[in-house]
């Protein structure tokens, strides 16, 4: 497995969101490898029922997946490529928390981000961190674009490998909401005590070039890739990725 | 010398959890979306907005200026006499002197100036008992754009003043449920007499903007926190105007507008340890749309036909409907996402009134005050008492007047038998 430093620096990383086993088992890592040598980390999400926070393209990946929960998970235990990290709902876990991050481990990812930890399930944050360290996993926090200043300071203090920021109301649909502003005030607050990536409604080299001058360390491609895939196969997802690689490196 | 404040206040920023995001719901199109559609631009900017301090633009300030803020905070020292009160003080920030009589206005001119900035032709909206519909018509008037409002039919039956002045402004003014929409018609079927709500009014100007949106934009009264925003202009205003720091702060609510505005400056400096470290925090609310005090905290619709995102918040429910009562205003199934966590976290109280109690303390706030209070404000004023009462010597209250009574003449003559 090829492992990326995610961290603080002038390099701004590619990341892939994949939701596993969409659209099949097999396509789904015949896609990791294809796209291995383009992206620095895997965003993999756990298939469910309730996709409660994400836009309409990564839900349809969801309810398409051809596994779900757990199974899921199995087939990424040796065939994940680069460094990924998993997305699940907390929603799905909260009951058997402590077998499902053991299960991350097992099958060798690097860190867990559960979108809907810091707003339904607020009182777990320090059981979540202390629950993935036990595990060698890296704990990862999403936070939003209306996030309180304080509790960000409080987040970074608890070391993730990552604070997650997203740009839009959710995954794939693009608000006219003025990003750059908030990247700003999340960057400030978090300095470069903590790599800060963010994601949502990504799809072009422009975006992509606004955002690395905003310093973030990471990008997530999710929805875009997946229009992408659903138009016209891997290939077209393939030259998205490079396009999108190509601006992040001039 | 208080003036406009340059900005506005965005409590997201400093709230002890974070916000839940909005959601789409399981089945049908993006809400969220659709969004794009319904609102102006910069509003639904300012709904996900991480900026504490957000700039007031300066022709929206000039509007402020014009139709007379800061408005002012006194102190009701008749009330405090007729109560036999020993040195506890009440002071009152009064919104009832705008020229839409309530403080609807703060936003309305915000919101009519971002929907023209976008090419919008045609503001769009719902109101009940007429304080937001007069509001956005004096706001389309003021930026010469057509307006269109949903009236909650039992309002628009028991409260032809306001009306009446909406169409003075130049306001075409529908009865909700209407047969304009499709939902109106639906629920029109079901019953002909249907008194309506603030959901469905709402649910039948979204989609009566939606058949245009190009040249229509929907202007939401509540809920929304970019309407919270804007509204902290009380809040900053009467910080800048109060004597002494209040241990009581009392505001109604009906989608908690009216009770951000007035108290989240004061609530961000409590959070931020800069001030207001002792004071109180309550919210009023009618027993006839009790979410705060009865309602679940869920995410639900904030419209009753559910085209709008689902948003967490204290509901009743979105098919709730509430009886009608004088207090139309306060006639909601939901409260803001933001004054939900409050209350959630204990950080803000709440209590329920009746209808017949808060028009009792109306009528003596008019007897010592000179001043005829919204039913709406009414509640306030009959948590005002009922604390003040209860308070020891030393103790400062104050609170929102968000709007006079002088068009609810129907509302005092039922309830206190005055012909």
């Amino acid at each position: 497995m090829v492992h990326v430093p995610i961290n603080v620096s002038s390099c701004t990383k590619l990341i892939l969101y994949l939701t596993a086993t969409y659209p099949s088992t097999a396509t789904f890592l015949n896609i990791l490898e294809t796209v291995s040598s383009i992206v620095d980390l895997f965003e993999i999400g756990v298939p469910t029922n309730n996709p409660k926070y994400d836009g309409p393209t990564v839900r349809m990946t969801h309810r398409a997946a051809e596994l779900k929960g757990m199974e899921a998970l199995d087939v990424l235990k040796g065939n994940v490529p680069r460094d990924f990290v998993i997305m699940a709902y907390m929603e799905d876990h909260v009951d058997k928390l402590e077998l499902f991050l053991k299960k991350c481990a097992e099958v060798g990812a690097r860190g867990v981000l559960m979108p809907d930890l810091l707003f339904d399930y607020y009182e777990m944050v320090e059981k979540f961190v202390n629950e993935c360290r036990k595990f060698g996993l890296e704990p990862c926090f999403f936070i939003s674009s209306k996030f309180p200043y304080r509790e960000v300071e409080r987040l970074v203090e608890l070391r993730p490998l990552f604070i997650y920021l997203g740009l839009q109301a959710c995954s794939g649909v693009r608000l006219p909401i003025f990003i750059e502003r908030n990247v700003k005030i999340y960057r400030n607050i978090i300095g470069d005590r903590c790599p800060l990536i963010v994601g949502f409604a990504i799809k072009s080299p422009d975006d992509v070039k606004l955002l690395k001058r905003l310093r973030v360390d990471g990008i997530v491609i999710g929805s875009a890739f997946i229009k992408e895939l659903s138009r016209c196969g891997i290939e077209c997802g393939l030259k998205l990725l490079e396009s999108l690689k190509r601006a992040l490196v001039e | 010398m208080v003036t406009v404040p340059s900005h506005w206040y965005n409590i997201a920023a400093d709230l002890p959890i974070p916000l839940p995001p909005v959601r789409d719901p399981d089945t049908g199109p993006s809400r969220i979306e659709l969004l794009t559609k319904i609102l102006p631009s910069v509003l639904i900017d300012q709904e996900f907005s991480g900026e504490r301090w957000i700039p007031i633009p300066d022709e929206v300030r000039r509007m402020y200026e014009k139709v007379g803020r800061p408005t002012p905070y006194r102190r009701a020292e008749n009330l405090e006499r007729a109560l036999g009160l020993k040195d506890v003080h009440i002071y009152y920030k009064f919104e009832g002197v705008l020229p839409s009589g309530s403080h609807k206005l703060n936003t309305a001119l915000a919101q009519a100036y971002y929907a023209k900035q976008d090419g919008a032709e045609e503001v769009v909206t719902e109101t009940s008992a007429g304080q937001w519909g007069l509001a956005t018509s004096i706001a389309a008037a003021l930026f010469g754009m057509r307006c269109t409002i949903f009236m909650t039919r039992a309002s628009y039956r028991s409260k032809p003043q306001r009306r009446i002045l909406m169409q003075v402004l130049g306001a075409t003014v529908h009865p909700s449920p209407s047969e304009l929409t499709e939902i109106g018609r639906k629920l029109l079927e079901q019953d002909r007499e249907h008194p309506g709500s603030l959901g469905i009014a709402i649910s039948e100007a979204v989609e009566y903007v939606l058949k245009e949106p190009e040249k229509r934009r929907y202007l939401p009264g509540s809920v929304m926190e970019f309407v919270l925003i804007h509204q902290t202009v009380i809040g900053l205003e009467a910080i800048e105007q109060m004597p002494e720091q209040p241990d009581i702060v009392i505001a109604c609510v009906g989608g908690g507008s009216n009770f951000g505005g007035f108290t989240y400056p004061m609530i961000g400096m409590k959070l931020r340890e800069e001030g207001f470290e002792k004071t109180r925090f309550i919210a009023v609310e009618s027993k006839a749309a009790p979410k705060l005090t009865s309602g679940r905290y869920m995410y639900d619709h904030p419209d009753t036909s559910g085209i709008l995102p689902l948003i967490k918040m204290y509901t009743l429910g979105k098919d709730f409907v509430p009886p009608p009562i004088h207090a139309a205003g306060l006639r909601y199934h939901g409260a803001a996402p933001s004054l939900s966590i409050l209350v959630k976290l204990g950080i803000v109280e709440a209590v329920a009134y009746e209808q017949e109690e808060v028009m009792k303390a109306a009528q003596l706030f008019a007897r010592c005050e000179g001043i005829i209070p919204a039913p709406e404000s009414a509640h306030a004023i009959k948590a005002v008492i009922d604390v003040a009462r209860k308070s020891s010597p030393g103790t400062v209250i104050a609170f929102n007047l968000s709007g006079h009574g002088l068009l609810d003449t129907d509302a005092y003559s039922k309830v206190l038998g005055i012909q």
